[in-house]
């Protein structure tokens, strides 16, 4: 296996430091997320990259001003709802998980196919009680159309337990 | 005393190596031993991990004792607040504060303070 030296491709010395929001409020460098930004992370449906989608929520949020509580409380629960989906989720399919980053809002759509042989998303477990107490909201969808998602939304601002 | 020390991130993957270790852990002689779990070292608690964690518990509360909960970041507080769960457990910020209650000193002999 080689080793790219100094003048390989991997880097010219042009580096993109930062572009001009043309509609942006004059955010600093820390705020990319402006009101109404959208994120779909997409991965195979497989438990071992759940760590991967909690980490983006928790980036999300934080670069979005969410209070310490708020992040750990959405971590978790994308963690939970995504935990329930890959669960039910078809052999071989994805795992489709939307972050709609609003001010002090963000919602989140986490979505798997089943297949035919759809085992049903029970609601009446401890997991899901969680997350219906982590969240602000959350909603589960199963319609029988051989995909299942969980909508959920969390608050920049975490109520006090 | 009986201590165990979980590390990095206890989701529906690794939830079950704790559970295992749990298990371990409160069938150590002699039963009635104080039971503690240091869980300064962890990032991430899912309600998997709290299952594990609530299972032992009762587990402890049968043998007639308490489980001990050491550390206190947010990851691992904050889903014991929220879910109640914290109720279940003595929480205590360390070790030094667990050896303190037991001993009624700060002697550090018999137990490896981890790193």
């Amino acid at each position: 296996m080689g080793i790219e030296g100094p003048s390989g491709s991997v880097t010219k010395g042009r580096r993109r430091v930062s572009e001009v929001d043309p509609v942006g409020a004059g955010d600093g460098p820390g705020t990319v997320e402006t009101p109404g930004s959208v994120v779909e992370v997409r991965t195979s449906a497989s438990a071992s990259l759940i760590p991967t989608i909690r980490a983006v929520a928790s980036d999300l949020a934080a670069r979005a001003d969410f209070d310490l509580d708020a992040i750990s409380d959405l971590r978790m629960a994308v963690d939970e709802a995504c935990a329930t989906l890959v669960d039910v989720a078809a052999p071989g399919s994805s795992l489709r998980c939307t972050f709609d980053v609003r001010e002090e809002l963000i919602r989140v759509h986490a979505e798997v196919d089943t297949g035919d042989a759809a085992t049903p998303v029970s609601t009446d477990t401890f997991g899901w009680r969680v997350l219906q107490t982590l969240a602000d909201e959350v909603e589960l969808e199963a319609n029988g159309s051989g995909t299942v998602g969980i909508r959920l939304h969390k608050r920049a601002d975490a109520a006090p337990r | 005393m009986h201590v165990l020390v979980v590390d990095g991130e206890v989701d529906t993957l690794t939830a079950p190596t704790l559970g295992e270790a749990l298990g371990a852990l409160l069938e150590q002689e002699p039963t009635d031993a104080v039971a503690a779990v240091d869980l300064d070292g962890v990032g991430f608690l899912a309600s998997s991990g709290l299952a594990v964690l609530i299972r032992a518990a009762h587990r402890a509360e049968a043998q007639g004792r308490a489980l001990h909960l050491l550390g206190g970041s947010r990851a691992v507080t904050r889903p014991l607040e929220v879910t109640g769960s914290d109720r279940l457990f003595t929480l205590l910020p360390g070790l030094d504060e667990l050896l303190g209650r037991v001993h009624g000193d700060r002697s550090t002999g018999r137990v490896r303070r981890p790193d």
